[in-house]
C-alpha cells in the first residue's frame, strides 16, 4: 500500500510537471518584446518561489527542533536545505541565460540577484557545514541554530542590497499580464510545489532510513 | 552580578593570557598592515584612486584580521578540553559566551583603528570630516563583526571543521555590515552634508540587535551540544 502511494505520487508529480511546461511552452503566448526567452520564466519563477518556501521550511523546523529537539525536524531541515539550494541554483543559472537576451549581460549587481546568490552561499555554507559534523545529534544541535541566524539574515541582505542598487523588474502584477501567461505560471508554480515536496519527502525517507542503519550497526557493536 | 563577575573573568584571562603570549594581536596587526601594502601594489600606486577606494579596503582588511583573531579565539580552550570544564562551572553560558565577545570585540577595534591609522598615512587620507559619526561605525561595525564572529568560531570549534570553513560561513553573513560600514564611512569620512549615512548606520544597529540576542538565545545550547 505505501509502495503504490510512494510511486502513485512520483507519476502525479512528473505528470503535472510535465503538463505544466507543455502548457507553458506551447500553449500560452510568445512576449511581445522578448518572444520565445520569455518562456524561460515558467521554470524561473516557480523555481525562485518555491525555493523560497524551502528556506521557511527550513527556519520553522529549525526553531521546532530547538524547541522539541526532535531529530524529525533535523532530517527535514537538512532536506528542505538541500532541495533549496537546487532551485536557487537553477533559479540563479536560468536567470543568466534569460538575462544574457534581455539585458545584453549574463550578470549584473541588482539587488535581487545579487540576494539570491547570497543566499545560495549562505545555505550551501549551512549544507558544508552539516557535512563536517559526524555525530547526528550534535549536528542537530549546532545547525538548528544556524539554520535560525541565517533565514533572519535574508530580509536584511535584501534591503541592504536594495539600497545598494536596483535594476530587476518589478513583478508584474496579474492584472497586467495576459491571462494566459498568468495561468501557464500558476500551473507551473503549483508544479514545482509537487516537485519540492517530492524531493523533500525523499531526501527525508533517505536521511532516516541512514538513521535507522546507522543505529542498527551501533546495535551490532554493542 | 554573579553575571558581570563571570564574564569580566573570561576578558581578563583572555586577556592576561594575550598578553603575556602576543600571539594574535601580533600577528593579525601585521597581516592588516601587510594588506594594506598587498592593496597598493594590487591597484596601482594612484593616491586619487587609493583615497577614493580606502572605506572598503579598511573594513576588508579588518574582516581578513578579524577572521584569523576570530580563529584562535577558543583554540586554548578546545585542547585538553578546557571548553567543556568551563561549561560545568555553575556559571551562566550566555556570561561566557559575552565574555569572548567582548575580547574579541576589543581585538577588532584595535585592529581598526590602527589600520586606519596606517591607511591614512599610506594612502594620504584626509583627517574624518565626521569623526564621531566614524566612531559611532566602527564600534557598531566592529560589535556585529565580533557577535557573529564569536558564535561561528564556536560553532566550528565544536566540530572538526577548522580553519577555511570561518570566513565560509562567517563571510556571507556579514554582507549586510559590509556594505552598510563601507557606505557609512565613506560619507563619515569624506563629509557628509545631507545626512546620507544615516539609513546605514539604522541598519547597522538593526542588524546589531537581532543578531547580539540571535545569538545570546542559542548560545547556551551551543556551548552545550
Amino acid at each position: 500500500m505505501k509502495k503504490i502511494f510512494q510511486y502513485g505520487s512520483l507519476i502525479v508529480a512528473i505528470g503535472f510537471f510535465i503538463f505544466a511546461q507543455w502548457w507553458g511552452l506551447f500553449r500560452s503566448p510568445p512576449d511581445a518584446q522578448m518572444g520565445e526567452v520569455q518562456k524561460l520564466m515558467y521554470v524561473h519563477v516557480p523555481a525562485a518561489w518555491n525555493s523560497f518556501i524551502a528556506y521557511s521550511i527550513v527556519f520553522i523546523s529549525s526553531i521546532l527542533y530547538l524547541v522539541r529537539k526532535k531529530m524529525f525536524w533535523d532530517h527535514l531541515a537538512a532536506s528542505s536545505a538541500e532541495v533549496g539550494c537546487v532551485l536557487t541554483a537553477l533559479t540563479l543559472s536560468l536567470g543568466s541565460i534569460w538575462g544574457r537576451p534581455t539585458w545584453g549581460v549574463w550578470w549584473t549587481w541588482d539587488a535581487r540577484l545579487t540576494t539570491t546568490a547570497i543566499l545560495l552561499f549562505l545555505y550551501v555554507g549551512y549544507l558544508a557545514f552539516r557535512a563536517f559534523v559526524d555525530d547526528r545529534e550534535k549536528r542537530a544541535r549546532l545547525s538548528a541554530p544556524l539554520g535560525l541566524l541565517i533565514f533572519l539574515n535574508v530580509p536584511i541582505v535584501y534591503f541592504s542590497v536594495k539600497w545598494w542598487r536596483t535594476l530587476h523588474q518589478v513583478q508584474s502584477s496579474p492584472s497586467t499580464v495576459d491571462p494566459q501567461m498568468v495561468l501557464s505560471l500558476r500551473l507551473n508554480a503549483v508544479a514545482f510545489l509537487f516537485i519540492l515536496i517530492l524531493f523533500i519527502y525523499y531526501r527525508f525517507h533517505l536521511s532516516r532510513l541512514k538513521e535507522k542503519i546507522e543505529n542498527q550497526i551501533m546495535g551490532e557493536i554493542q | 552580578m554573579n553575571f558581570i563577575r563571570c564574564l569580566a573573568a573570561i576578558c581578563h584571562k583572555d586577556l592576561l593570557s594575550e598578553l603575556r603570549k602576543r600571539e594574535t594581536l601580533n600577528s593579525i596587526l601585521f597581516f592588516g598592515i601587510l594588506i594594506i601594502f598587498l592593496f597598493s601594489f594590487a591597484i596601482g600606486p594612484e593616491t586619487a584612486l587609493l583615497k577614493k577606494l580606502a572605506p572598503g579596503l579598511l573594513w576588508l582588511v579588518v574582516l581578513f584580521s578579524a577572521v584569523l583573531a576570530l580563529d584562535r579565539s577558543f583554540q586554548a580552550e578546545a585542547e585538553e578540553g578546557c571548553l567543556d570544564r568551563l561549561i560545568l562551572y555553575s556559571v551562566s553560558h550566555r556570561a561566557i559566551f559575552l565574555g569572548k565577545l567582548f575580547t574579541n570585540f576589543l581585538f577588532v577595534l584595535i585592529v581598526q583603528t590602527v589600520v586606519l591609522l596606517m591607511m591614512m598615512v599610506l594612502y594620504d587620507l584626509d583627517v574624518p570630516k565626521e569623526p564621531w559619526n566614524l566612531v559611532l561605525i566602527f564600534l557598531l561595525g566592529d560589535l556585529g563583526i565580533a557577535t557573529l564572529g564569536t558564535f561561528y568560531a564556536l560553532l566550528i570549534t565544536k566540530t572538526r571543521a577548522r580553519q577555511v570553513m570561518l570566513p565560509l560561513l562567517l563571510f556571507p553573513m556579514l554582507i549586510p555590515l559590509l556594505l552598510a560600514c563601507v557606505f557609512a564611512t565613506q560619507y563619515a569620512l569624506e563629509g557628509d552634508p545631507f545626512l546620507q549615512a544615516r539609513p546605514w548606520i539604522e541598519m547597522l544597529f538593526v542588524f546589531d540587535s537581532i543578531f547580539l540576542s540571535a545569538c545570546l538565545l542559542t548560545a547556551g545550547l551551543l556551548l552545550e551540544a
